[in-house]
């Protein structure tokens, strides 16, 4: 870690990671909520049903 | 062959598929990341920095492939007005304004070692700059317009006329003169890059792309379910009023 552009890599990593995680886990809860509310709309598993 | 863009066959198809494309994208992730910091030597020039790059030209590929994927979404909404293509479109944006942004920000990060800056108002980067704005632009049309095969037909008419940046984004290295490298991984007479450096960038690239795709299923799946939760909030708004409407019906 001598280098001295460790910082800017890192940070790249990071934002990288932090942005891209970030989406997938908003599709995620998204999904969630979603399927949570239709379940209580319809009593069924959503994603089993007729479109 | 089933009719996948039927979306309740759709659905059942995302249910099958998903794990097995997601389990795909995280190994080819790990031997992307194992790759870029065990194997991948420095660059003669740029030294270590260069991992940043196995970053910054995966994200700059799909910023202009999820740009693709949306504009072929929006000719389905409006040649054939599919709700799936409608839910195909809506899904893509956001992720097309993630990758764009993870594009420039890498970008930045490796500008300031390699160019001693962080930005400069070059071609290249000025056009992702606007194809970033247009993402967002659409995002905002999508939030604006409540009716969803109204604003399906908005963006897909403002996908379409902002599909103009991508040869702009594409050929501005070589129309302009510009302080960004030119191609070297798609270029006539093949890549310009050691074997040993293009290995990770291409395992890179194509895991970059199963993460898009991965999550843009998870992403068409949620719209299809609002579209789904609308609907029935819809009818059960309307058996709710029917009571009330039919003990007024004698006094009108």
């Amino acid at each position: 870690m001598t280098n001295p552009h460790w910082g800017f890599i890192l940070a790249a990593y990071l934002v990288t990671t932090l942005v891209i995680g970030g989406m997938g886990l908003k599709i995620l809860f998204d999904y969630r909520g979603l399927k949570r509310e239709l379940q209580r709309m319809v009593g069924t598993s959503p994603d089993r049903d007729e479109a | 062959m089933p009719n996948i863009a039927n979306p309740t066959i759709f659905l059942s198809l995302v249910r099958r598929v998903l794990p097995w494309v997601t389990a795909l994208t995280v190994a080819l992730l790990l031997v992307g990341v194992y790759l870029i910091f065990f194997i991948a030597p420095p660059d003669y020039q740029q030294g270590e920095s260069v991992k940043i790059m196995y970053l910054h030209v995966p994200a700059a590929w799909l910023s202009l492939f999820i740009y693709i994927v949306m504009s072929a979404a929006a000719l389905g909404t409006l040649v054939w007005r599919h709700p799936l293509a409608d839910a195909a479109q809506k899904a893509a944006a956001p992720l097309g304004a993630a990758f764009t942004f993870v594009c420039l920000a890498t970008g930045s990060l490796w500008g300031k070692p390699m160019w001693g800056t962080w930005w400069v108002w070059d071609a290249r980067l000025t056009s992702v700059l606007v194809l970033f704005l247009i993402y967002l632009a659409l995002i905002a049309l999508w939030e604006a317009i409540e009716e969803p095969g109204r604003a399906a037909r908005a963006a897909a008419i403002m996908t379409l006329v902002g599909a103009v940046n991508l040869p702009i984004i594409k050929f501005s290295v070589d129309w302009w003169n510009t302080l960004h490298q030119p191609a070297s991984v798609f270029r006539v007479g093949g890549p310009a890059i050691a074997a040993s450096m293009l290995l990770p960038l291409l395992v890179m690239a194509l895991a970059a792309t199963l993460l898009f795709l991965t999550l843009h299923m998870m992403a068409i799946r949620n719209e299809i379910l609002r579209r789904r939760l609308r609907r029935l909030t819809i009818l059960a708004a309307e058996q709710s009023d029917a009571p009330a409407y039919a003990a007024a019906e004698p006094a009108r």
